[in-house]
């Protein structure tokens, strides 16, 4: 159905998504939307579905600018004081996008790693998060974020400050970074090793991580609770 | 996305699809069978459940799913991405079906059609 009415306004509700979700998604979309129509289903239905699935993109990505400018200035504001975001659900990640900026902040420590894979793959950011044993008071927080050298991108994410699990402060628990970000990266997440195992607690406050394909990650969190 | 870091919290053990939307579960319950790409999606679903997903309604599940490390997508054939239910996945479908069964049969029971 090439140049039909009918292709063309799916064609502009698929380019009211981001560029990052028709890069990923937009040719395979336009194939179901054309599947769809050949087996009778209205045009219409199609236009006005993608159109919400627009707007709920959006919303998720830049809500400051949408419909919930209040939500979106509270997250990157309570963020920017390192205030963890408690309000929220447990089992729901905290994502917050302002200007050019997405905040990944944790608002359990318990889920602290589903969370930021949640947010990352939310915006479809190329970013690791992996679970590392470390010592109690670190549980459910960021111990390092790690860029590879060859995506030369290095400072672009931004480690935000909050309260440890035990709420004693110096821990970090979210990061910010450029809502454009195209970079790999891995974040770590400590889960507290249980009580009569050993704790990985070093002599210098730092730590040491090995990870298949990443230079040694340092525990850049050095504050003693 | 690796699933370190899941167990030792037991994150996936309460009841993870409760407020994901019924199009999450349908699409997890579609994929229980076998990887499926979004066309194949849409027709399974409305072939077990008489529900016609719109197009935009099953990518925004598709992502929040994957996201969640529930799903994950297969290398891509042609235009379409297959996408495949993990084990935390099946494990969440489980523990969602479980909680409507239990639902359901307290539902049954007050409504005296018996059946526990």
């Amino acid at each position: 159905m090439p140049g039909t009415p009918r292709t063309r306004m799916i064609e502009v509700a698929l380019r009211c998504y981001p560029r990052r979700w028709r890069d990923h998604h937009g040719d395979e979309a336009i194939e179901i939307a054309q599947l769809l129509v050949s087996d009778g289903v209205p045009a219409l239905f199609v236009v006005v579905s993608y159109l919400k699935g627009a707007a709920r993109e959006r919303l998720i990505t830049r809500p400051s600018r949408r419909l919930l400018p209040a939500v979106g200035a509270l997250l990157v504001g309570a963020s920017l004081i390192g205030v963890p975001l408690v309000l929220l659900d447990s089992s729901t990640p905290a994502s917050a996008a302002s200007g050019n900026e997405v905040v990944a902040m944790i608002s359990s420590h318990q889920h602290a790693v589903e969370q930021l894979e949640s947010v990352f793959k939310l915006h479809h950011f190329k970013i690791r998060v992996l679970g590392v044993p470390s010592p109690p008071s670190r549980d459910g927080s960021i111990l390092a974020v790690d860029i590879p050298v060859r995506d030369g991108e290095t400072g672009v994410l931004r480690e935000i400050r909050g309260p440890c699990i035990t709420g004693a402060p110096g821990c970090i628990d979210g990061v910010a970074l450029p809502l454009h970000y195209a970079g790999r990266a891995l974040v770590l997440v400590g889960y507290g090793i249980k009580p009569g195992k050993p704790a990985p607690e070093p002599a210098d406050g730092r730590l040491n991580y090995k990870v298949p394909g990443h230079t040694t990650l340092k525990h850049r969190t050095t504050k003693k609770n | 996305m690796a699933a370190t870091g899941r167990e030792p919290h037991g994150g996936y053990e309460q009841d993870v699809l409760r407020r994901a939307g019924d199009s999450s579960v349908l699409i997890l319950t579609s994929l229980a069978d076998g990887p499926k790409h979004g066309y194949a999606l849409l027709l399974d679903i409305k072939e077990f459940a008489g529900l016609r997903l719109g197009p935009g309604t099953l990518y925004g599940a598709l992502d929040r799913l994957e996201g969640l490390g529930l799903i994950e997508s297969l290398p891509a054939e042609d235009r379409r991405h297959p996408y495949r239910i993990t084990s935390v996945g099946a494990m969440a479908l489980r523990h969602h079906l479980d909680s409507l069964e239990r639902v359901s049969a307290v539902g049954r029971l007050r409504l005296g059609l018996g059946g526990v």
